[in-house]
């Protein structure tokens, strides 16, 4: 039978490692994920998985229980963000895979069906993303993350950032809004460039 | 364009009830700009789902958990303490004892014919020197045949058994290993301190993984896990 978070964070509590081994197992993942698209960088992203987690097993004596063991987690992770990019001075990097490998690109391919067009074409886009978030200002970008890869409520992303649900409502209209402005640029590019290489062959 | 922005995101993200989603409905279906507006942010919702997250190995080192405790670790430590010093008495005696019965050793090495000869002949032969080990072993039992039955028949009754021996080593192994564990634990709780002071968290992650990553015996390993445990909150 699977324990839910509240079980093993009382077992780990009183001492039982192998409970926050299993914590870290179920959580690793998304945590890993929130960093990756706060920071932009795989090294950056791994060392703050392991700092949230490490601090997670430090407090856990002072975990209430009065939000979910996740949330928690989530703002501890971007808290440890928000301090290396301060720390760092600069804005998320945009990490991009190459992706025009041949082999890689089949390595990548999400289902056997997808052809090699489509998934240089998802790659595409995923690097435009990418670069578009990247630009955003840091509570827009949050917003936008916590929505939208994580799933959480309006009241939820409120309560985590401590601020008003209207507040998170707008910051998440326009990041959106820019993003869309963004993209639909960056695909009339793309649109253009390929038209030019089409015509020169 | 409407002032139906907050609206049109809890429609967006289907978190408004049946009737606000009548109520937007309504409005889409007479109001063109916001009907774009949806769609515009429809196709960048679609648009973020390509943004995947390279997968990765595991960056977390699970904690070895604890070893199930021996029986030992519930006998109060005054009683192991008591058990080494009656280990270290039955030591010190059987060595007593054993010296009083084997003079004839002593004797032995210091004696005229014997130790000369060792010192004066570099080139001992190996026949020789069996030769010679015969004569000093004939001595020695000679010697013991004529001292007292009292004498000897007593240090007959402290040879240690295979069992004995078994005890004893389990017995030692068990104050080693206890004396290991209360390192461990001195070495856990002034390494966190330190950690503590420094009030970095790479520094923290940076010695933490630097015990993690040795191979430090599992008791120390534990000791350091519940040091940290202990600091939590700082």
């Amino acid at each position: 039978m699977t324990r839910t978070d509240e079980e093993l964070v009382a077992s780990a509590t009183a001492g039982d490692l192998e409970a926050f081994n299993q914590l870290v197992s179920r959580w690793e993942r998304p945590i890993y994920a929130l960093a990756y698209r706060t920071l932009g960088r795989e090294e950056d992203a791994r060392d703050v998985v392991q700092d949230a987690f490490l601090r997670a097993f430090r407090g856990l004596r002072g975990f209430k229980g009065e939000a979910k063991f996740s949330s928690w987690l989530y703002r501890i992770t971007l808290n440890l963000c928000r301090d290396w990019i301060r720390r760092e001075r600069r804005a998320p990097i945009v990490q991009v895979p190459e992706g025009t490998d041949p082999i890689d690109i089949a390595d990548d391919q999400a289902a056997p069906t997808e052809s090699v067009e489509d998934l240089v074409a998802r790659r595409e886009m995923s690097a435009a993303v990418s670069r578009a978030m990247a630009e955003l200002p840091e509570e827009q970008r949050t917003a936008i993350i916590l929505k939208e890869y994580h799933g959480l409520t309006f009241q939820e992303i409120a309560d985590m950032l401590n601020c008003p649900l209207s507040t998170v409502k707008t910051r998440l209209y326009q990041g959106l809004s820019v993003l869309r402005r963004r993209l639909e640029r960056q695909q009339a590019a793309d649109a253009s460039l390929r038209r030019a290489t089409w015509e020169s062959s | 364009m409407c002032d139906e922005r907050e609206r049109l995101l809890d429609y967006l993200y289907d978190a408004c009830d049946p009737a606000e989603r009548r109520r937007v409905d309504a409005h889409l279906s007479g109001c063109e700009t916001c009907r774009e507006e949806l769609s515009g942010l429809r196709a960048v919702r679609l648009d973020l789902q390509s943004w995947t997250v390279p997968d990765r190995d595991s960056v977390w080192k699970p904690f070895v958990p604890r070893r199930v405790p021996s029986w030992w670790r519930d006998v109060p430590a005054w009683t192991l303490a008591a058990a080494a010093s009656v280990m270290f008495l039955l030591g010190m005696g059987g060595g007593l004892l054993a010296r009083l019965v084997a003079p004839p050793v002593a004797v032995v090495q210091q004696a005229p014919p014997v130790a000369p000869v060792l010192q004066a002949a570099p080139t001992l032969t190996a026949a020789q020197a069996s030769a010679m080990e015969q004569r000093v072993l004939t001595a020695l039992i000679a010697r013991l045949d004529s001292q007292p039955v009292a004498a000897h028949a007593q240090p007959a009754s402290l040879v240690l058994t295979p069992v004995m021996k078994q005890q004893i080593e389990a017995q030692m192994r068990a104050l080693i290993a206890e004396s290991e564990l209360r390192q461990g634990q001195a070495i856990g709780t002034a390494m966190f301190k330190v950690m503590g002071d420094a009030d970095k968290s790479f520094v923290r992650r940076a010695q933490f993984n630097t015990f993690r990553n040795q191979e430090l015996p599992q008791t120390v390993q534990w000791a350091m896990t519940q040091a940290l445990m202990q600091q939590g909150g700082r």
